[in-house]
C-alpha cells in the first residue's frame, strides 16, 4: 500500500512540470465498486497532465479537466478504468475487481502486506471466497487441496474430529510437525487438546480428539496465507518451521464503504457413504448359521429361519422370554426368526444436518475502522448424538489519533462444543477390551462389521437395569445403538483470543509498534458410559471429567523501516523482540461403578481416583494433574533492499532462548536470505500483452530453529501414591527410576532450507504458473528416541537423524474461455514431495506412531520417513508366500517393511464456469500412490461382509503360494471362511496394507449472483445463492470395490502417525444450500 | 522530537515492564509434576522392586505356561512366540527397565546405610531375573546392561550371567547375616522375616544347581548334597509367593482374575490337555479339580448347529500330529474337547488357532487356586465380578512343594542323601495340601476330603513304585511336579526342558513348528539394540544339552 502511494506519488511530482492550458470545468462524481458500493482513496489523474485527486471516504471526487482529455481512474486490485470527459460534468465510475492483478498484495509474516513480486518465496493466499459457504465447518478441512505442498488428512468423518496438516512433507521424526497458526497477528492453539484419554486406551481414543483450529468460524475468514518455506516463516522462529498458516478475519480493515453487513446462512446435510454389503449370506462360520460376529453363516437361500438369537439372550441370561421385559413386543418370543439381510448400518447412521448463521458488521470511518461479528454453527455428525455447536463472538476496530499514534484492537471469544458416543479406533475385532487392555471401548464403529442377518433394531437396552442386550448368547458384546445412547465423550471450550496493537509513525518512513497478543481456551472434557455396558474396561460405568487451560501470551515490539534509499535503492526493514509464553495446567478425576443408572455425576459413582488410572493394570498409575510453563524470547531483523522495483534482496536474522533447555543450549541463531527477479519488469521488451506478461524468478536460503518438548533434561523420580493394596489393606507407596531418560546435554536444531521459484503469467494474464522446488533438511533433529529396555531406561531424548524432504510445488490457472458471458477458469495445484531419513544408528528403528509394535510408522536411514512396519507372510527365496498344512499362509517371524504412507505426489484441479450470474465450480483431487493399512477392509473383508466375498463359499479355497513342507505350489484346500477370516481378517498385517491412489470430487458448488438491477429497490447489496456439496465422490480404484474406502483419513489423530486405518471414520458427503447477502 | 521520545520512551517502559515480569524467565528446566531423583526413598524403591518383580514374574509364568500347557496357547509355536509377542516383550521390559534398573539404584545406597536386610532383598531378587532371563533367552545382556551412557549393551553368555546371579545369591546370604540399621518398612513377600529371605536365597541355589546338572552334574551333586541340609524352604510357611489383595482402588486383584472375573468374563481358555490330566488321565479326579479349574456349565451341546458355532472343531478328524504320541500313551489324548466326560470342561487344545465363538458364558476358568477366583461347587453359573476369592490369589513362585519335587528330580539323578519317593510324595502332598486350603468359605458339597487325598496318594505312588527307569520315575514325578506346578510357567518350562516331562504332552495341531527351547529377543530390543541380533527358537540356553528335537 505504501509503496504504491509512494508511486503515486513520484509519479505526480514527474508531471508537475507540465502545464495545463485547457479549458478546464469541474467533473465531480462518485467511484463504486463492482457491488455499487462507494470506494475511497480511488486515484484519478487527468492523463497527460500532473493533475490529480482521490476519493474521498463516501467514494466522490471532484476533478478540474477539460473536454475530450481522459480520466485514469486506478485503485489497488481493480482494474483500471478510463473516461473521456464529455459534455457532462458529472462522470460515475463503478470499477471492476481485477482478480488477476500482477501487484498482487499478500500478506506475509507478521501480517505485514507486501506486495507479491517482492517475495523471495512462495505464499499461497487462500481468499474468502474459496473458504466461507462450505458444508464443512472446520477451516483445517476446508483447506484440503487448496494449496500445493500442503497434505491434510482428517482423522474421520466424525463431527469435531481432529485433523493433520503437513507442510513440505514432516521434517521431525517424533517431533511436531503442525503447522503455526497465526489469527489476527494472535499465535493460536491450534494443537489437538489430549483431555480426556485414559490410561489404559488412551492412543485408541486420540482419533476423536479435537484440533483447536475447530474454534475458527469459517465464514468470518477474510484471507488465508500459506507460508511454506523457512524463508517466509523465518520471523516466527521454532514456532512457525512446520509452515504457518496466517488467517485474516473480516475486520473491516479493507473496507471500502462505510458500513456494510453481510450475513452468510446455510443448511447442509451430512450423509455416511456405507460400504455395498453382499446379500447372500449371513451371520456364522464355515457355511453355517451361528450368533457370531462373522459372516461366514449359511446362504440366505438355504435356510427360510434361524433360531431367534434376542430370544436365546434373553433366556441365556435373564432367564425370561423377551416379552416378559418388552410386554409390547410378543414377536420377541418367536423361537425362530425369519433369516434375512437386514439394512442395520443404514439403521445405525442418520443424516446429520447443519446450519450455519454469520453476522459480520464492518464498516470505515476517516480515522479508522470496526467491525464485530457473530457466527453460529450447528454441525451434525452422520453419528447419532454428535456434534459441534459453536459460538463465535468478535469485536475489533482501529482508530488512527490525530498525534500519529494508531491503536487497534480485537478481542474473539468463542464456545465450541463437541459431543460424541464412544468413536474409538478399533481393530475390528475388540468388541470387548482385550485381555491387554488396550481395547477400543463400545466404539460405535463395531456397526460396520455387523452380520448381515442380525436386525440392530431389535431392543438394545434392558428397561429394567437399563443395561446393554444384544443378538450374542453370553449377552458378551455391548450393542453399538446402546452405545450411542449411553457412552459419551464431550469437549467443550471456552476461548478467548485477542490482540491489542499500538503503532507510532516516528516520522514518515520509521513506525514503532507495540503487540500484545492473548490467546487463552479452557477445555471442559466428559468422557463417561453408563452401567451395563457389558464392556470388560467398565462393566460398571466409568465418569473422567478433565479440565485443560492453555495461555499463549505474545509480546511483540518491533521498528519497522520503509525509506527509499536513493532514486533506484529502497529499503525495508523490520527490527523487533518479542517473548512468548505458554502455560498449560490440567486435572482430572474419574470414578468408577456408578450406582442410579444414567446420571453421570461423581457424586452418583462409588469409587474416585484424582489421578488418571490404569483400568487393567493396577501399575498403570499416571498423575494426570500437570502444569507446564515454557518461555521463547527472541529478537529478530529482516531487511529487503529493492532496486527499481524488480530486484529484491531480502535478509533476516534471529536468535531465539528457550526456557526447556539447560543454559549452556539455549540459544538458537538463525537465519535466512532472499532474493526476488522480475525480468518482465527489468526488460519490458520481454513483456507483451499476448505474449509473456509477468515473469519472475526467486529463490531463497533459509534455517529455523527447533526446541524440545518440555522437561527433557532433568530425571525425575517416578512416585506412585498407592500402586497397590495388600490383602490386609497397607497401602504400598512406590519411587522407581522413570523410564524416560533425561539428556542434560540436548541441543536446539536447526532446519535449513533451500527454495528456487518461478512464477509466471501469460497471454493476457489468462495462463498463470508458479513452480517451486525446495530441499529442506533436519539434520541432528531432537528425537524422542527409544532406547532398548536393557539399557535401564525405554525413552530418551536426543539428537540424532536427518530428515530430508525434496519437493516440486506447482500451481497453475488458465482462463480457456473469457467472453462476456462466458468465463471458464480452470486453477489447480500440484505436490510432490520425498522424504529420506539418515542419520541414524545403521539399522535403527525408531518407531513413531501406532497402537502396537505393529503395524507402526517407523524412521529407518535410507527410507522415507513413516513407512510402516508390520508383520507379513513368510515367503521363499523366490518371493513366493509359504502355506502351512492348514492351507493358510504363513507368518514371517520377522516384521518386515510392508507400506509406505507418503503418497507419490498429488494434485488438485478446480475449475469454475461462470455464465452471467451463474458459477459452477468443482475441485477434483487426485493422489497418486501412499500406502494404508487398513483394519477397515480388513473387517469387511474378514468377516464376510464385503460384496467381493459374494462368491460360493461352499467351493474350498487354495490361497496362491508354494506350500512349505513340500515346496511345490500350494495344493492343501482351505475353505473360504478360513482363507478370509485367518488370512485377511486376523492374518497378517501385510495382507490388509492397499494402495491409497484415490480421486475425490471435493467439492461442487452452482452459485446465483442475483443480478444488481434485481436489487436497487431491497436494502440488499448483493445476493448469492450457493448450492454446494463437498466430498461428493471418492474412488480409490485399489481398494475393494465394495467397501467404498475413504483413504483419507488417519486413524490414530493428529501427530506423526500416517497410513493406519482402524475402522474410525468413515466416509460421509456434505451437500446443501447456502446464502450471502450484503447489505 | 523531544515529544517523540518522550512517547518512544514511556512506551519500551510499558512494554519492558509487561515483557519481564514472567516472559523472560529462561530457567524453567525442572519438571514441577515430578520428585527429582533426590528423593529416592529406601523404603519406597524396594517396594516397586517387589511389586515389579510381580509383574515379571506374571509375563514369565504366562509365557512358559502357553509353551508347557499350562495355559492356552493360540496357534503354532513360532507364530504366537514370535517376536513382538506380549509376554517376553513385557517381562524383558520390566526386568530390565523396572526391577534390575530401580535394584541397581537401590543397592549401593542401602549399603552405604547399612540396610543390609534391603540389599540382601534386592539381590535374591536379582538373581531369580537372571537365572528366569537365561532360562528364557540364553545369552542376555548384563556387564554392559544398565548403563545411561551406552543405548547399545552386548550380551553376556547365559554362563556369565549365571555365575553373576549365583553371586548375587551368595552376597545376599551374607547381607542377611549381617547387622542393619533398619529392616523394610512394607515386604511384600515375607514380611520382613530374614529367615524366610535365608531358606529362599539357599533355595534359588538349589534350583541354580539343579538346572546346572546337565553341564556339570558333579558340581550340581555336590552343592546341592550340601543345600539339602541347611536352611531351604521345607513347609508352606516359606513358600515365596506374590499375594494379591482384592482392593478395587488401587486395583490390587491377581491379574488373572482381573481379566477373567472383571474384564472379560473369561477372555482365556483352559487348556484341554491339563483338564484331561486332572480329570481323565488317572480315571478319578485330582483332589485339586475343582481349585483349578471353574465351569461355568456342566455339559455339552449336542446338536451339530451349536456345536459348530461352539466347537468348531467338533467334527474335525484327529490331526496326524497326534500319531506319535498315540502310539504309546494308553489313555488316548484329548482332541477339540473333553467330550467324553460330558461335564462341561470347556476348554482348547494346545496350539488351536480357531476364531473365537461366542462361548464366553460356557468356558471354563480358572477357580481359587493361584487365582482367587469361584471354587466349582457344580454350580454350572456364569462367572461374575466378586465371585470366589475376589481375586486374591497369589503367584506361586517356589513354593515347598516345587522344593521337594526338585528333591526328588535330583536324588533320582545326582544320587543326593535324600530318598526320591519320599520326596515325591512329600511333594504331591504339600502342593494338595497348599492348593486345597484355597477354599473361599465353608459350606461346598464337592470338596475333596482326606479319603480322596490319600487315594490319590496312593495312586501316584504306586506309579511311581511301578516305573523301573530313573527316567520312568522322574515321568512320573514330572507329571505330578507339573500338576503342581499350575501357576508357575517358569519352573514348568524349566522341568520340561530338563527333563522332557511330563512326556505326554498333547502336541500343536499342525506339529509343523519346534518346541521353543529359548524365545525370541523382543523385537524392541532387537530393533533398538545394535548389538543384539536375533536368535532362533531352536536355540539352547547352555545348560541344556538335550539333544535337539527332544520335546515337542
Amino acid at each position: 500500500m505504501r509503496t504504491n502511494l509512494n508511486g503515486i506519488l513520484t509519479l505526480l511530482l514527474a508531471f508537475v512540470v507540465h502545464l495545463s492550458f485547457a479549458q478546464d470545468k469541474t467533473i465531480s462524481g462518485t467511484v463504486t465498486d463492482f457491488d455499487g458500493l462507494p470506494l475511497p482513496g480511488v486515484n484519478i489523474l487527468v492523463e497527460g497532465t500532473a493533475t490529480g485527486t482521490q476519493t474521498d471516504f463516501d467514494g466522490n471526487y471532484a476533478i478540474n479537466a477539460s473536454e475530450g482529455q481522459t480520466l485514469l481512474f486506478s485503485y489497488i486490485g481493480q482494474k483500471n478504468v478510463r473516461v473521456v470527459v464529455g459534455a457532462s460534468n458529472s462522470i460515475n465510475v463503478q470499477m471492476e475487481e481485477d482478480t488477476q492483478a500482477l501487484e498482487e498484495v499478500v500478506v506475509t509474516a507478521q501480517g505485514i502486506k507486501q506486495e507479491k513480486k517482492a517475495l523471495g518465496y512462495a505464499v499461497t493466499t487462500v481468499s474468502s471466497e474459496e473458504l466461507e459457504s462450505r458444508a464443512d465447518t472446520d477451516i483445517g478441512k476446508i483447506l484440503r487441496g487448496k494449496a500445493a505442498g500442503v497434505r491434510i488428512t482428517g482423522t474421520g468423518g466424525v463431527t469435531g474430529s481432529g485433523t493433520n496438516i503437513i507442510i513440505r512433507g514432516a521434517s521431525s521424526i517424533t517431533g511436531n510437525n503442525q503447522p503455526l497458526f497465526i489469527v489476527d497477528g494472535i499465535p493460536f492453539d491450534a494443537s489437538s487438546s489430549t483431555a480426556n484419554q485414559d490410561a489404559s486406551s488412551g492412543n485408541f481414543q486420540s482419533g476423536n480428539v479435537a484440533s483447536r483450529f475447530a474454534d475458527l468460524d469459517p465464514n468470518d475468514i477474510e484471507n488465508v496465507s500459506i507460508l511454506k518455506g523457512l524463508s517466509a516463516t523465518a520471523i516466527y522462529g521454532s514456532a512457525g518451521r512446520n509452515g504457518v498458516i496466517l488467517i485474516t478475519t473480516k475486520t473491516g480493515e479493507n473496507s471500502n464503504k462505510k458500513f456494510e453487513v453481510a450475513v452468510n446462512t446455510s443448511m447442509f446435510f451430512n450423509d455416511v457413504v456405507l460400504p455395498d454389503y453382499q446379500n447372500n449370506w449371513g451371520n456364522g462360520f464355515q457355511n453355517v448359521y451361528g450368533a457370531f460376529f462373522s459372516n461366514w453363516g449359511s446362504n440366505f437361500a438355504s435356510q427360510r429361519t434361524i433360531p431367534n438369537a434376542f430370544r436365546t439372550m434373553m433366556l441365556n441370561n435373564f432367564g425370561v422370554e423377551p416379552s416378559v421385559l418388552f410386554p409390547d413386543r410378543p414377536d420377541l418370543d418367536a423361537p425362530q426368526v425369519e433369516y434375512r439381510p437386514y439394512e442395520s448400518q443404514k439403521d445405525f447412521f442418520r443424516t446429520g444436518a447443519i446450519s450455519t448463521l454469520s453476522v459480520t458488521a464492518a464498516g470505515s470511518f476517516d480515522k479508522g475502522n470496526y467491525s464485530v461479528s457473530y457466527g453460529n454453527t450447528q454441525d451434525q455428525g452422520f453419528i447419532p448424538n454428535n456434534s459441534l455447536i459453536r459460538n463465535n463472538f468478535s469485536v475489533g476496530g482501529t482508530y488512527k489519533f490525530d498525534n500519529k499514534l494508531t491503536v487497534s484492537g480485537k478481542l474473539n471469544y468463542v464456545q465450541t462444543d463437541i459431543s460424541s458416543p464412544f468413536t474409538d479406533a478399533s481393530t475390528g475385532s475388540d468388541v470387548t477390551s482385550s485381555t491387554t487392555g488396550t481395547g477400543g471401548i463400545s466404539s460405535v464403529w463395531n456397526i460396520l462389521y455387523l452380520p448381515r442377518s442380525v436386525n440392530i433394531t431389535d431392543p438394545y437396552q434392558h428397561p429394567i437395569t437399563g443395561e446393554s442386550l444384544w443378538y450374542r448368547g453370553g449377552n458378551d458384546r455391548t450393542n453399538p445403538v446402546w452405545a450411542l445412547y449411553n457412552s459419551k465423550q464431550t469437549n467443550n471450550t471456552t476461548r478467548a483470543f485477542g490482540a491489542f496493537n499500538v503503532n507510532y509513525e516516528i516520522n514518515d518512513w520509521i513506525n514503532i509498534n507495540w503487540r500484545t497478543t492473548l490467546d487463552n481456551g479452557v477445555t471442559f472434557a466428559e468422557r463417561s458410559v453408563n452401567k451395563g455396558s457389558n464392556d470388560g474396561l467398565h462393566p460398571n460405568g466409568y465418569l473422567q471429567t478433565t479440565t485443560q487451560r492453555t495461555t499463549i501470551w505474545d509480546h511483540t515490539f518491533f521498528a519497522s523501516i520503509n525509506k527509499p534509499l536513493s532514486e533506484r535503492f529502497g529499503l525495508n526493514a523490520n527490527v523487533g523482540l518479542t517473548a512468548r509464553r505458554i502455560d498449560f495446567e490440567r486435572q482430572g478425576n474419574e470414578s468408577r461403578d456408578q450406582i442410579v443408572f444414567g446420571l453421570q455425576n461423581h457424586g452418583n459413582y462409588i469409587n474416585h481416583s484424582p489421578i488418571i488410572e490404569g483400568t487393567v493394570f493396577p501399575s498403570n498409575t499416571t498423575a494426570y494433574q500437570s502444569v507446564q510453563e515454557s518461555n521463547n524470547p527472541a529478537v529478530y531483523a529482516t531487511a529487503t533492499v529493492d532496486f527499481d522495483g524488480f530486484l529484491f534482496l531480502t535478509a533476516n536474522a534471529r536468535e531465539d532462548w528457550f526456557s526447556g533447555l539447560e543454559k549452556e543450549n539455549r540459544g538458537q541463531f538463525s537465519w535466512g536470505t532472499s532474493l526476488s527477479f522480475i525480468p518482465t519488469l527489468a526488460f519490458a521488451d520481454m513483456r507483451s500483452q499476448n505474449g509473456l506478461n509477468y515473469l519472475k524468478l526467486r529463490g531463497s536460503y533459509g534455517t529455523a530453529p527447533g526446541f524440545p518438548g518440555l522437561y527433557r533434561t532433568r530425571n525425575i523420580l517416578n512416585l506412585n501414591p498407592a500402586g497397590f493394596q495388600t490383602a490386609n489393606g497397607q497401602t504400598v507407596t512406590t519411587t522407581s527410576v522413570d523410564n524416560l531418560l533425561a539428556n542434560r546435554d540436548l541441543q536446539p536444531e536447526l532446519s535449513t532450507e533451500i527454495e528456487v521459484g518461478v512464477e509466471a503469467r501469460a497471454f493476457d494474464n489468462r495462463l498463470g504458473i508458479d513452480l517451486t522446488y525446495y530441499n529442506r533438511e533436519t539434520a541432528d533433529q531432537i528425537i524422542n528416541r527409544p532406547i532398548a529396555p536393557e539399557t535401564g531406561y525405554t525413552q530418551t531424548t536426543v539428537n540424532a537423524g536427518n530428515v530430508t524432504n525434496k519437493g516440486i510445488e506447482l500451481a497453475f490457472d488458465g482462463t480457456p474461455i473469457q467472453t462476456d458471458n462466458w468465463t471458464w477458469r480452470i486453477d489447480g495445484n500440484y505436490t510432490i514431495n520425498e522424504s529420506t531419513v539418515s542419520g541414524l544408528a545403521d539399522g535403527e528403528q525408531i518407531n513413531i506412531g501406532g497402537l502396537f509394535t505393529t503395524p507402526s510408522n517407523t524412521a529407518l536411514n535410507g527410507q522415507a520417513l513413516g513407512i510402516i512396519l508390520g508383520s507379513a507372510v513368510l515367503r521363499n527365496a523366490n518371493g513366493d508366500r509359504l502355506v502351512n498344512e492348514d492351507g493358510s499362509w504363513i507368518q514371517d517371524p520377522e516384521n518386515r517393511f510392508i507400506a509406505d504412507p507418503n503418497p507419490d505426489w498429488f494434485m488438485t484441479i478446480g475449475s469454475t464456469i461462470r455464465f452471467k450470474s451463474l458459477a459452477l465450480s468443482m475441485q477434483w483431487e487426485y493422489q497418486h500412490g501412499g500406502d494404508i493399512v487398513s483394519t477397515t477392509i480388513g473387517a469387511i473383508a474378514g468377516r464376510g461382509l464385503s460384496g467381493e466375498t459374494d462368491f460360493d463359499r461352499t467351493q474350498s479355497i487354495i490361497l496362491p503360494g508354494v506350500r512349505q513342507s513340500t515346496g511345490l505350489p500350494n495344493d492343501v484346500q482351505t475353505t473360504a471362511t478360513e482363507a478370509y477370516f485367518d488370512n485377511i481378517g486376523f492374518g497378517t498385517d501385510e495382507l490388509t496394507v492397499f494402495d491409497a491412489s484415490h480421486i475425490r470430487l471435493r467439492e461442487l458448488s452452482l452459485a446465483y449472483t442475483m443480478p444488481r438491477k434485481f436489487l436497487d429497490r431491497t436494502p440488499f447489496g448483493s445476493l448469492i445463492i450457493t448450492l454446494v456439496g463437498q466430498n461428493l465422490w471418492v474412488d480409490a480404484y485399489n481398494t475393494p470395490d465394495s467397501i467404498n474406502f475413504d483413504p483419507e483419513l488417519n486413524s490414530l489423530g493428529v501427530g506423526n502417525s500416517q497410513g493406519l486405518d482402524y475402522l474410525t471414520s468413515w466416509n460421509s458427503r456434505r451437500y446443501g444450500l447456502n446464502l450471502k447477502l450484503t447489505f | 522530537m523531544k515529544n517523540y521520545s518522550n512517547k518512544l520512551f514511556s512506551f519500551i517502559l510499558l512494554f519492558g515492564l509487561l515483557w519481564s515480569c514472567e516472559t523472560t524467565e529462561l530457567d524453567l528446566v525442572t519438571d514441577p509434576n515430578a520428585p527429582s531423583p533426590e528423593n529416592l526413598d529406601t523404603d519406597f524403591t524396594l517396594n516397586a522392586i517387589q511389586l515389579n518383580f510381580g509383574s515379571f514374574f506374571e509375563n514369565a509364568t504366562e509365557t512358559g505356561g502357553e509353551a508347557v500347557r499350562l495355559e492356552y496357547m493360540f496357534d503354532e509355536y513360532d507364530v504366537n512366540f514370535n517376536s513382538t509377542y506380549t509376554g517376553t516383550t513385557v517381562m524383558w521390559r520390566t526386568a530390565y527397565a523396572d526391577v534390575l534398573a530401580d535394584i541397581a539404584v537401590l543397592i549401593p545406597v542401602a549399603e552405604e546405610s547399612e540396610l543390609y536386610v534391603h540389599a540382601g532383598i534386592a539381590k535374591t531378587l536379582r538373581a531369580y531375573v537372571l537365572m528366569t532371563l537365561v532360562d528364557y533367552f540364553g545369552d542376555v545382556p548384563y556387564s554392559e546392561a544398565l548403563d545411561p551412557t551406552n543405548f547399545f549393551p552386548s550380551v553376556d553368555s547365559g554362563e556369565d550371567v549365571y555365575d553373576a546371579a549365583l553371586t548375587d545369591l551368595n552376597e545376599a546370604l551374607a547381607d542377611f547375616g549381617k547387622t542393619s540399621t533398619g529392616e523394610p518398612a512394607l515386604d511384600l513377600f515375607y514380611d520382613g522375616d530374614v529367615d524366610n529371605w535365608i531358606a529362599l536365597a539357599n533355595t534359588l541355589k538349589l534350583k541354580y544347581y539343579l538346572n546346572l546338572r546337565l553341564v556339570n552334574q558333579s558340581d550340581a551333586a555336590a552343592n546341592i548334597a550340601s543345600l539339602i541340609g541347611g536352611d531351604i524352604i521345607t513347609d508352606a510357611s516359606g513358600d515365596f509367593k506374590f499375594t494379591y489383595g482384592t482392593a478395587q482402588l488401587p486395583l490390587s486383584k491377581h491379574p488373572y482374575y482381573i481379566e477373567e472375573y472383571q474384564a472379560a468374563s473369561p477372555g482365556e481358555y483352559m487348556t484341554n490337555y491339563m483338564m484331561w490330566a486332572l480329570g481323565v488321565e488317572k480315571g478319578f479326579d485330582d483332589p485339586r479339580q475343582r481349585f483349578y479349574i471353574y465351569r461355568q456349565v456342566d455339559e455339552f451341546p449336542t446338536d451339530p448347529a451349536t456345536l459348530n458355532n461352539e466347537i468348531d472343531c467338533w467334527n474335525d478328524p484327529r490331526p496326524p500330529s497326534y500319531a506319535p504320541i498315540d502310539a504309546v500313551n494308553p489313555v488316548p489324548l484329548p482332541f477339540c474337547s473333553l467330550f467324553d466326560r460330558a461335564d462341561g470342561y470347556w476348554g482348547r487344545d494346545h496350539g488351536n488357532a480357531d476364531g473365537i465363538p461366542p462361548d464366553n458364558n460356557k468356558r471354563s476358568t480358572f477357580g481359587p487356586y493361584p487365582v482367587g477366583g469361584r471354587y466349582d461347587d457344580n454350580d454350572a453359573e456364569g462367572i461374575d465380578d466378586g465371585d470366589g476369592l475376589d481375586g486374591g490369589g497369589i503367584w506361586p513362585i517356589m513354593m515347598d512343594s516345587y522344593v521337594y519335587f526338585m528333591r526328588a528330580e535330583a536324588a533320582l539323578y545326582l544320587g543326593t542323601a535324600d530318598d526320591p519317593r519320599a520326596m515325591f510324595e512329600q511333594g504331591v502332598r504339600s502342593s494338595i495340601e497348599t492348593v486345597t486350603g484355597f477354599l473361599p468359605t465353608d459350606g461346598f458339597d464337592n470338596v475333596p476330603d482326606d479319603t480322596d487325598i490319600e487315594a490319590y496318594v496312593d495312586y501316584v505312588l504306586a506309579l511311581y513304585d511301578a516305573a523301573g527307569t530313573a527316567d520312568d520315575k522322574m515321568a512320573v514325578v514330572g507329571k505330578e511336579y507339573w500338576i503342581a506346578l499350575f501357576g508357575n510357567g517358569v519352573e514348568g518350562y524349566n522341568l520340561y526342558k530338563r527333563t522332557g516331562t511330563p512326556v505326554n504332552f498333547q502336541p500343536t495341531k499342525l506339529g509343523i513348528s519346534d518346541f521353543p527351547r529359548s524365545f525370541l529377543y523382543p523385537a524392541e530390543s532387537v530393533d533398538r539394540n545394535l548389538n543384539i541380533s536375533q536368535k532362533s527358537l531352536t536355540d539352547q540356553v547352555f545348560w541344556d544339552t538335550n539333544p535337539a528335537g527332544f520335546i515337542y
